[in-house]
């Protein structure tokens, strides 16, 4: 059972621009968890915090 | 290589070159063929019969006129309906484009399809906004009961039924390959910025890809030679030489050597697939090739990575459709992108570090192995039925969308190229699919690989005549 209500939902909808009467509550707080346990997992095989989400590049060519 | 290059493309150029067919007899029979297969199949939502009668007539009169008229001088094909045809809706398999004005011009690669002399027959099925793998209300022309795959589920089953000779795809996890392995033809998607994706619907602007699903490795390579390399509107496209569109061989592997993912292996595989792959494997050996058992443990993070990229570049995409007219869109799509949009910046960032991670380590593997390519089954499962949500392989289970992108997506991820070519069937006669996956920029290499096992094979799985071609 997800531990997101449909009062937190709903404001994050609202945050995104969303309008809670579109949509499912219920079913977003289900796929939100798992997003989270999805990306949990990730964190495992992150150890090094130094790694970088990007490898940005200055040159121009 | 011998005087004439392989693959259906080939042959049936070299009968409109010579004479022996027009380009315009080409046309009307797959005009034709496309009329009589779409009320089952729907493979195409527009057949554009005075477009391709156009095109045909004026390859003809180049030809007639001893011009070039291209290397793809009266071939029929088929267009995704995520890419821009001039005079045309791009309508993305959703009520949401259902009204959108017609495109005022064709995107480049449609562009450079019509320089080359292609004959566009018109534009296939898609599944809604590029994001799924059924395709509906497409079916597989192996079993009209079953789904050809998708997102690019028509020109699957365009190329298979032999309606057009090739047929343009996208892939953001696999949708080229897809319904290529589920249809029994070959599919191509290139390394990432080969090939110009302005004038293309997006899914995930960093995950997709354009590229041809065709009977044969060899019709591929040629149609993606075609629409590869740089274009001014598209600023991710790489300068690099467009991959060549014939490549050399004696039909022999030898120097080429491959890994073989343990993971792919089982126990989460149909029993018929993991035959066939072990079978085409052994062939490949056979050929020269050396093959040797690898593991990359970084695959484990990609389902969720890919998952994390799309929904959230998917979902900055769509943003005003999701907060204007969510009606408009399937509601498991809309709540896919819907969480996308709420995902918090930390867990976008995380995925992406884990992406760099996947990248890494498959580098890692092809670098400590020497590796020349990869090769994969390209799915775990044949194709699903319509109604069907998961595969049952004899004790453990998985989701249909598992099944079929869990051994796609990685190579989305790294923007690796990556083949599905034909390597055999199941018990109830579906295909199945090899997928052969290379270095940044070895198209050209990894389809020589899968044009000598085609060949070495003799499957010929899809009917490799071309339907509209006169026997």
């Amino acid at each position: 059972m997800s531990t997101l209500g449909p009062e937190e939902v709903n404001a994050m909808l609202l945050t995104v621009g969303l309008n809670p009467d579109d949509w499912d509550s219920a079913e977003l707080a289900a796929m939100l968890e798992g997003q989270k346990a999805g990306i949990d997992s990730l964190r495992e095989h992150l150890a090094n915090a130094d790694e970088p989400a990007l490898k940005f590049d200055p040159r121009w060519e | 290589m011998g005087v004439n290059p392989p693959g259906v493309i080939a042959a049936l150029s070299r009968r409109i070159r010579s004479g022996e067919v027009s380009a315009r007899e080409v046309a009307d029979r797959s005009l034709a063929a496309a009329e009589d297969l779409n009320p089952q199949l729907q493979a195409f939502v527009v057949i554009d019969h005075q477009g391709a009668r156009e095109a045909a007539d004026r390859v003809d009169r180049q030809l007639a006129r001893g011009v070039d008229p291209g290397e793809l001088a009266g071939i029929p094909v088929g267009v995704k309906d995520i890419i821009d045809m001039a005079g045309h809706r791009t309508e993305c398999g959703s009520p949401a484009y259902a009204n959108v004005q017609p495109a005022e011009r064709d995107a480049p690669v449609v562009e450079r399809l019509r320089e080359a002399g292609a004959v566009i027959v018109g534009k296939t099925t898609t599944h809604e906004l590029a994001c799924g793998v059924v395709s509906a209300p497409a079916s597989n022309p192996w079993d009209i009961r079953r789904i050809p795959g998708g997102s690019s589920g028509g020109s699957g089953a365009a190329v298979s039924a032999g309606i057009t000779a090739a047929a343009l795809g996208s892939d953001t996890g696999g949708s080229i390959r897809i319904p290529a392995s589920l249809c029994g033809t070959a599919g191509l998607k290139g390394t990432y910025g080969r090939v110009p994706r302005s004038g293309v619907a997006a899914l995930s602007w960093s995950l997709d890809h354009i590229g041809p699903l065709a009977p044969t490795p060899a019709d591929c390579i040629l149609v993606q030679s075609v629409i590869s390399g740089f274009h001014p509107s598209d600023p991710t496209t790489l300068g690099d030489r467009p991959p060549d569109g014939y490549p050399a061989s004696d039909g022999g592997l030898a120097g080429v050597r491959l890994g073989v993912i343990e993971r792919y292996r089982g126990p989460l595989i149909q029993p018929a697939v993991g035959e066939a792959f072990e079978a085409a494997v052994r062939l490949l050996a056979d050929l020269g090739a050396e093959v040797m058992p690898v593991e990359i443990r970084e695959l484990d993070m990609v389902m969720e990575v890919e998952y994390a990229v799309f929904s959230a570049e998917g979902a900055a995409y769509h943003h005003r459709l999701l907060a204007e007219a969510p009606h408009l869109i399937d509601s498991g799509i809309g709540a896919l992108l819907a969480t996308g949009l709420m995902m918090p910046s930390e867990r976008y960032l995380t995925a992406l570090r884990a992406r760099e991670r996947v990248r890494r380590g498959v580098r890692e593997c092809f670098e400590a192995n020497r590796l020349t390519g990869i090769v994969t089954p390209t799915l775990a499962a044949t194709a699903a039925l319509k109604d069907q949500d998961s595969f049952d392989y004899g004790g453990p289970s998985e989701d249909v969308i598992s099944a079929y992108v869990r051994t796609t997506a990685p190579w989305n991820l790294t923007g690796l190229p990556a083949l599905s070519v034909p390597c055999g069937f199941d018990p109830a006669g579906l295909p199945i699919g090899l997928q052969i996956v290379g270095r940044p920029l070895a198209e050209t290499e990894i389809s020589r690989i899968g044009q000598a096992y085609h060949t070495a094979a003799a499957w010929d799985l899809v009917p490799p005549v071309f339907a509209g071609a006169p026997a």
